[in-house]
């Protein structure tokens, strides 16, 4: 490509040095057809009003879990003896910990909120009808990973609150005949909620789900735009 | 109108294959808005906005940080976060079962949830109505649904008050 | 190919500007807004970098037997004591100057020897053989009654 100007919507770009770069990435990658396509000559309908945004603002909540989620673990600690201590001091020590700690803690609160309305609006919109039923259920999986990702998250500060609401949940199960003392003993990692259920909560909080819910969340998106944006009804 | 109903259910890379002039007309016509810049800055500032929130949140309502656990001490009332406070309630409504043997209770609530759990997911199987998205002309649909919320939202009130 | 390639109207090139410092202007305050307080989080904090506590250190005569070199940590570092004769008690950093390894004492050699790349340094901290450019820094030491003190240089 050798050009004077190059044009990206209504940018107009005329530095040769950003002009070659450019080039070189569309020669490799077709980055002119994907940019003009996702971005300057895409068109999204017109009758998406307030309700509609909840599931992208989930996603978004997601996103700012993750990055938070990230930079606690920079100073916690998933030992008994070590995990409030660690927690307390995000809060009281380091700079802007308590941002960080509230954020993450009130984004999980939030997307909750979020997603719930999220389903709310498809249901009143009959959007989960055909061809869109497999996503409804997908959707459903996210919510119930997202219901796992709080009940995790929640013991990782190791309060009185947080351990005797783990002794309960994981309790809960127990019941069901057959399997529920396997489900209890494989959650507990033992029959007591001590070391070991911490360290199997961390690494399912922090690992196991968010990957897990990364690529439902990426299956959801997929469908979406397969299937394409509901129409006005 | 049946030009409408036609882009509406174009599929995104039929959406995107529209020649440009086709797209230029439909957002002339009202039925579609350009990505960029508008839809773009719509949702940066809708992120922005939830961001505000949380900082807002954060600030004034710092998250709490409970006392240390102790496993010897079983605080006097153990109450799941909001979003398990009607599944809580179940299983404390389950213990009304108990005419059916020593049993039931405990096994009754949990039933029940993945008995909700599962007809949620299989709402779209179950719903036979497959063609009509209009609320007002899904009464039925409307109606439990409205049922179902307004069960969670009681158990959730009731959960948190016992 | 359908695709709008050149409008060279005034107006629209008025709006790709009018973009161009939307964009990059609230692009460039929240990336701000988010580097700063970020950058405070992550920051390593004092306390952990520097260590605590006394400026000098006090190590009892008896754990420095003659001939032998004792490992310490010394305001959050590492510190060796050696004592090659009786009228010689030496206090230097450890820390190899070429790659930051810690030198091992070689008693029979009398000498310090870098296990990662071999390096050596006498008992004085002075460069002997191998890759190192600078001697090893040196604390002062001096006597009082049973015990070595250490302070920094």
């Amino acid at each position: 490509m050798d050009i004077e100007t190059l044009h990206l919507g209504p940018f107009k770009i005329k530095n040769k040095i950003a002009i070659r770069l450019f080039s070189a990435l569309d020669d490799r990658l077709g980055v002119k057809e994907i940019v003009d396509d996702e971005v300057f000559e895409k068109i999204v309908p017109a009758h998406l009003g307030f309700w509609s945004c909840f599931g992208g603002i989930s996603f978004f909540l997601f996103i700012s879990q993750a990055l938070t989620g990230m930079l606690l673990m920079v100073y916690y600690q998933p030992t008994i003896e070590d995990a409030h201590a660690t927690v307390a001091m995000i809060m009281n020590e380091v700079p802007f910990g308590w941002l960080v700690r509230g954020s993450h803690s009130w984004g999980s609160n939030l997307m909750l909120v979020t997603i719930m309305i999220h389903m709310v609006k498809i249901y009143v919109s009959g959007i989960y009808k055909p061809p869109r039923e497999l996503n409804w259920v997908v959707g459903i999986t996210l919510l119930l990973l997202t219901m796992g990702l709080s009940f995790t998250g929640y013991l990782l500060p190791w309060t009185q609150l947080a351990y005797w609401a783990t002794v309960v949940g994981t309790e809960t199960p127990a019941a069901l005949p057959y399997v529920g003392e396997y489900i209890r003993y494989i959650m507990r990692g033992g029959e007591e909620i001590g070391q070991v259920t911490l360290t199997r909560f961390f690494a399912i909080h922090v690992m196991l789900l968010p990957v897990i819910t990364a690529s439902v969340i990426g299956l959801h998106l997929v469908q979406i735009r397969r299937q394409g944006i509901a129409g006005p009804m | 109108m049946a030009e409408q109903t036609e882009y509406s259910k174009k599929k995104e890379c039929e959406v995107k294959a529209l020649p440009m002039e086709e797209k230029k007309r439909l957002v002339r016509e009202g039925k579609a808005h350009w990505f960029f810049p508008g839809h773009i800055i719509e949702q940066i500032v809708l992120c922005g906005f939830v961001v505000l929130i949380l900082i807002t949140l954060s600030t004034v309502f710092p998250a709490h940080l409970g006392e240390k656990a102790d496993p010897f001490d079983t605080p006097a009332h153990i109450k799941p976060e909001w979003y398990f406070l009607a599944a809580y309630y179940s299983l404390r409504l389950a213990e009304y079962t108990d005419f059916l043997g020593a049993w039931a209770p405990k096994i009754m609530g949990i039933v029940a949830q993945q008995v909700a759990v599962t007809i949620l997911i299989l709402v779209p199987f179950i719903d036979q109505n497959v063609n009509e998205r209009r609320p007002g002309k899904r009464p039925i649909a409307m109606a439990l649904g409205f049922l179902a919320a307004l069960t969670v939202i009681v158990f959730t009130i009731l959960g948190h008050l016992v | 190919m359908t695709k709008e390639t050149s409008a060279g109207t005034p107006n629209e090139t008025r709006r790709g500007f009018f973009l161009t410092l939307l964009f990059s202007f609230f692009g460039s305050v929240s990336a701000l807004g988010f580097a700063y307080p970020m950058g405070m989080y992550l920051w390593p904090r004092e306390r952990v970098l520097k260590g605590t506590g006394a400026r000098t250190m006090k190590i009892p005569l008896s754990d420095v037997p003659i001939g032998e070199a004792r490992f310490v940590r010394f305001l959050g570092k590492p510190a060796v004591v050696v004592r090659p004769n009786e009228q010689l008690t030496i206090a230097l950093s450890p820390v190899c100057t070429h790659l930051g390894c810690i030198v091992k004492w070689r008693e029979k050699e009398k000498e310090f020897l870098c296990p990662c790349h071999g390096g050596r340094f006498d008992v004085k901290g002075a460069v002997l053989g191998g890759p190192p450019p600078y001697p090893l820094p040196t604390f002062i030491t001096s006597l009082e009654a049973d015990y070595v003190v250490i302070k920094e240089a």
